[in-house]
């Protein structure tokens, strides 16, 4: 499995954080390692997903306040181990951001690109002692979408990175130039493969007047020619997920509906690529 | 027809040209980095210590990213050095280079007739 995979999106309400926190539970389930840290630091909803108030967030550690005399940073303060409450065989640790306006604002305003740099290093030392002492298989980063500073840093520390889309003209035409401008560049300069996941197909809309796996086959073959990237896995439009008001890990806590299938699906596939 | 050259020479000698005028741009370079160390403050905007971060690196044109690139892998290197890893002719990457250093992004350091380029370790992401 890839050491860091981040998940992007051009717009956001594709489902980003949904669809990684369910596979990074069933990585969890099945016994690995899985760290899932909260880079949406623009607009941050691990804490409000996992309804956790840690008291050290992923703010801190940029800002230095985790830094040691050693050059480390402390790891174990910012990372919260959810594994045990939510009864997976592996660890699954979450870092959080925090969802203060002051902090949301530090982090946008407040400082120059030295700040930044600094906090981009501590980063980097940060994930490397994640990986030590916690044995981790794998770094899952959850991202602002857009072009925001935060998430090309998330992309650029990723060995692998995976788009989630969904199938309007205005995700497939900004997908498409975010690729051009942004992807393909970062592949240039060493960069794993990048790879798009549809989600919330709805299931009577295509051109082709197809319906299901058709209908999402039809899809991934359209946006393949048009974007240029390969579409590694697509989700269906489940009303019953996305307009429920908390929804929590389904495809762990339901794993016989078609979404969690769905899900169980496209993490095998990420692993399989990773 | 007797008075052209031949077919193959033409090329070669627009490639000579294109070398000498990016060696005299090169030297201009050099110029206006001497002027602008020695200048006064209040004539010349600052322009060093801006950060090679990766949205920096995203933002450069292709060919000066490339040789950002290098310089970001290299740590510390000569024209003559990038070239080799980047295959483009050592004037070529000289210019850049001094690009690179007139926008800030890198410091120039000279030894003996040798001239090091580098990012600022505090500058690097």
């Amino acid at each position: 499995m890839s050491k860091i995979v981040a998940v992007h999106s051009y717009k956001g309400g594709t489902g980003k954080t949904t669809l990684i926190t369910n596979v990074a539970a069933l990585y969890a389930k099945n016994g690995f390692n899985v760290g899932l840290l909260d880079f949406d630091l623009y607009a941050p909803s691990l804490g409000m997903y996992f309804r956790k108030k840690p008291a050290v967030f992923l703010n801190n550690l940029l800002r230095g306040d985790l830094d040691q005399q050693n050059g480390k940073v402390d790891v174990a303060s910012v990372v919260t181990d959810v594994s045990s409450e939510l009864g997976l065989k592996g660890q699954l640790l979450i870092g959080f951001a925090s969802a203060n306006k002051e902090d949301i604002s530090e982090i946008e305003f407040q400082h120059d690109q030295k700040w930044q740099l600094k906090a981009i290093k501590r980063f980097q030392s940060f994930k490397n002692q994640l990986f030590e002492d916690y044995d981790l298989d794998c770094l899952l980063l959850d991202t602002s979408p857009g072009i925001r500073y935060w998430s090309i840093n998330a992309l650029a520390m990723a060995n692998m990175l995976f788009l989630i889309m969904k199938t309007s003209d205005m995700d497939i035409e900004g997908t498409k130039r975010m690729v051009n401008d942004i992807y393909d560049v970062l592949m240039k300069y060493g960069k794993s493969k990048h790879f798009i996941i549809l989600n919330k197909i709805p299931d009577s809309q295509n051109a082709h007047g197809l319906w299901s796996e058709t209908t999402e086959l039809a899809w991934a073959e359209e946006l393949r020619k048009d974007i240029g990237t390969q579409v590694v896995g697509s989700i269906p439009c489940f009303c019953d997920i996305q307009f429920s008001k908390h929804e929590f890990l389904y495809s762990v806590k339901n794993p016989e509906h078609p979404f969690s299938k769905k899900v169980a699906e496209l993490a095998n596939r990420m692993s399989a690529l990773c | 027809m007797n008075n052209e050259e031949p077919c193959g020479k033409k090329p070669l000698s627009v490639l000579e040209k294109i070398r000498d005028n990016l060696e005299r741009l090169n030297d201009k370079m050099e110029v206006m980095i001497e002027l602008q160390k020695h200048s006064r403050k209040d004539t010349v905007p600052p322009l060093t210590d801006a950060p090679l971060d990766v949205m920096t690196l995203l933002s450069m044109p292709d060919h000066l990213r490339k040789t950002a690139m290098t310089i970001c892998r290299c740590g510390r290197a000569t024209a003559e050095e990038i070239s080799q890893q980047t295959t483009r002719a050592r004037a070529v990457e000289s210019a850049y280079l001094n690009q690179l250093v007139i926008m800030g992004y890198l410091k120039k350091e000279r030894k003996g007739r040798k001239a090091y380029f580098y990012a600022e370790r505090e500058t690097q992401g």
